[in-house]
């Protein structure tokens, strides 16, 4: 069967095809790629209907979601699904605080479904319009993640969608659940989640901070996340008159209509501090308004602690001598994580790891002046002995055996469940067997 | 080889440190006074040179035994000298070193000036021969690095009639009125010349520990002065400071 067979069985079995152009690009806008044929899920249903006549038309394809990625990820020249339709509350049980939610649903829309109970998911990527299924398949991060970790930590149960089209239910414990959290969809699309909520509401208490380091910045943040002093920080970190310097919040949720309390930073050792504000976490935090004429590649790296100072002073330096620097003038945004057991966690071994994203905006003409020296940060971070996590460069062999303890296992895992490959080819496709 | 080892309550640690150190272990607990008995560690739940990292108990009392955690490393250790000029400076540090799982040997004592608190540690772990102090904010960092054994035993240590736990971070306004408190008494002068025990723990170190993290300082005197030190517990006591028996 051919990509026009596909789109003829799609359209007699209810299947939506949709518009090449809006999966042409990605948030990296620095790849163009068209696909041949995009089709929209509505449902599970329609998934694995859709991904069983893939199979036996042993067509490959991609998946996207809000289309994230920063490197052609998310894009394909075959058949792409846009899993963006299946974005229904399945269940809710506020009770029991967990919710099963489609895995094509904005994080917007669902806290905008639990906002009005008082309640959020147990861990929040600062990027809403992302879908949880797509930030689930590369483990995310965000403003809680200093003390709660990836957003994959929040996740109790998962309803994949494997590559031949069957439909499995999978729990902690169970490997296709191990290793499809941050497992870039190479084992089955994520149909349904269900994520752990909080009784929490959605105004923050704040205060901005300045540290004059990143070393200050990262002293600060271990005591923040030893005595759990603030649930929410956000910091982005910028080149200041020959020092790396890291601007921030840290604040906790409070009710929007509430008295505003506290944000006790005694324990800490900013440079400067801002009194206690007000923001109401929707309307405020949101990603940077990208400028949509750049590109914007992106590399972001885990690095070990403590040498993680001494590693990013490297780094740093190549990024300077690049002439890159002015293009994250939006700055770098830095976060502690905590260790995770997930076999496929981005992170390198240590109870605490520096993620650092490096997302400069450029020009066409200056791309592949840009895609070297992220090449070059990546070479110097590996040999750190930092774990990469979203790139912009595709991991070779090499890469992925130096970045992933689970490699070995996810891959057979991946022969099991799709011999063809069909299911997300590229990243592990320079390495299993032909 | 076992991770747990149990012996006679009456047996001293000195006899636990030999045995373990000929298989090439040594107590998860490791403590300064090697002349108690474990059933008197146990009995008064004894804090160590690992205290301030998560663990599981590092020591279970059961009639006239009592199971001791052990670890495959050999009792010698690796330390730097260390200073800072407040208890809040040396809490973050040991938050950091907590965090990072840096350093397993922290053995600090605190010191009253006239107007003043300082705190001096020893600051290693048992497995490695250096110390890294990157990320530490020590006022001082002594540049010897020195190595040292749990087998030698040194001088008995002074009594300790008072043990208190201040909860982090709010616990810091009760710690320094306290303080205020323990000058103005005329108790400060009266604590040993060689300073107080304190340690910076998780709520898991001692039972009933309120918050997360806290600071517990044992008092140490070679002359206990009753009165003054009835008084200090008073005042603790009024500043919710937990008593530690």
């Amino acid at each position: 069967m051919t990509v026009e067979r596909i789109a003829r069985w799609a359209m007699d079995n209810g299947v939506a095809v949709l518009p090449l152009e809006a999966a042409r690009t990605d948030y990296g806008r620095w790849i163009d790629r068209v696909p041949a044929l995009v089709l929209g899920p509505r449902d599970e249903a329609q998934l694995s209907a859709t991904m069983r006549a893939l199979a036996e038309a042993r067509v490959p394809y991609t998946a996207r979601g809000a289309g994230h990625s920063s490197g052609g990820q998310s894009l394909g020249q075959s058949v792409v699904l846009d899993l963006r339709g299946i974005d229904s509350v399945i269940a809710d049980d506020p009770i029991g605080d967990e919710i099963t939610v489609g895995g094509g649903i904005s994080w917007r829309a669902l806290i905008e479904h639990l906002a009005p109970q008082g309640r959020r998911p147990w861990t929040m990527t600062s990027t809403f319009e992302a879908t949880v299924g797509g930030t689930l398949a590369v483990g995310g991060f965000g403003d809680t993640t200093h003390l709660r970790g990836l957003v994959t930590a929040g996740v109790t149960a998962l309803r994949l969608v494997l590559p031949d089209g069957r439909i499995r239910e999978v729990r902690a414990g169970d490997e296709l659940f191990e290793y499809s959290l941050a497992g870039r969809g190479q084992l089955g699309l994520i149909a349904a989640a269900t994520l752990r909520t909080l009784h929490r509401p959605l105004g923050v208490a704040i205060r901005s901070l300045i540290w004059d380091s990143l070393g200050d910045y990262v002293r600060d943040m271990l005591v923040v996340a030893q005595l759990e002093l603030f649930e929410l920080v956000r910091a982005r970190m910028y080149r200041d008159r020959g020092r790396w310097v890291v601007h921030g919040i840290v604040g906790n949720f409070i009710d929007p209509a509430g008295p505003i309390g506290a944000v006790d930073i005694e324990p800490m050792r900013p440079a400067e501090m801002s009194e206690v504000g007000r923001i109401a976490l929707l309307e405020h935090l949101r990603e940077g308004d990208w400028n949509p004429a750049f590109a914007c590649p992106a590399v972001e790296v885990a690095l070990p602690l403590p040498n993680a100072i001494d590693l990013w002073e490297r780094i740093g330096e190549r990024l300077e001598a690049s002439g890159l620097l002015p293009s994250v003038g939006q700055g770098m945004s830095v976060m502690l994580v905590p260790r995770q057991t997930a076999p496929l966690a981005p992170l390198p071994p240590g109870a605490y790891s520096l993620l650092i994203a490096i997302r400069p905006e450029v020009r066409r003409e200056q791309l592949d002046a840009a895609i070297a020296t992220m090449r070059e940060l990546i070479a110097i971070a590996l040999e750190g002995g930092a774990r990469l996590y979203l790139m912009s460069v595709e991991p070779d062999r090499e890469l992925l055996h130096s970045s992933l303890a689970g490699l070995e296992r996810w891959l057979a895992l991946k022969h099991e469940v799709d011999p063809q490959g069909i299911c997300l080819p590229g990243l592990l496709g320079a390495i299993l067997p032909p | 080889m076992s991770d747990t080892l149990t012996v006679d309550a009456t047996t001293p640690w000195h006899v636990v440190v030999d045995e373990l150190a000929r298989t090439g272990r040594r107590p998860a607990l490791s403590l300064e006074d090697l002349g108690e008995t474990v059933g008197a560690s146990a009995a008064r739940n004894a804090l160590g040179d690992s205290s301030h990292l998560r663990q599981k108990p590092p020591i279970v009392a059961a009639g006239h035994q009592v199971t001791l955690r052990v670890v495959a490393q050999a009792p010698t250790f690796t330390v730097r000298q260390l200073s800072w000029n407040s208890v809040l400076d040396f809490a973050r540090d040991v938050l950091a070193v907590a965090a990072l799982e840096s350093h397993d040997f922290v053995r600090a004592r605190v010191f009253w000036g006239t107007d003043s608190v300082a705190v001096r540690a020893f600051v290693g772990s048992f497995a490695r021969d250096t110390v890294d102090v990157r990320l530490l904010y020590p006022a001082m960092v002594g540049r010897a690095i020195m190595r040292g054994d749990l087998r030698e035993r040194g001088a008995p240590l002074p009594a300790s009639p008072l043990r208190l736990a201040f909860a982090l971070p709010h616990g810091l306004v009760a710690w320094h009125r306290w303080c205020e408190h323990v000058g103005a008494s005329g108790l400060g002068v009266e604590l040993a010349r060689g300073g107080s025990s304190i340690w910076v723990v998780p709520e898991t170190a001692l039972p009933d520990l309120r918050a997360k993290w806290n600071v517990v300082v044992a008092l140490r005197t070679d002359s206990p002065a009753p009165m003054l030190l009835d008084g200090a517990r008073s005042r603790a006591h009024e500043l919710g400071a937990m008593v530690v028996p």
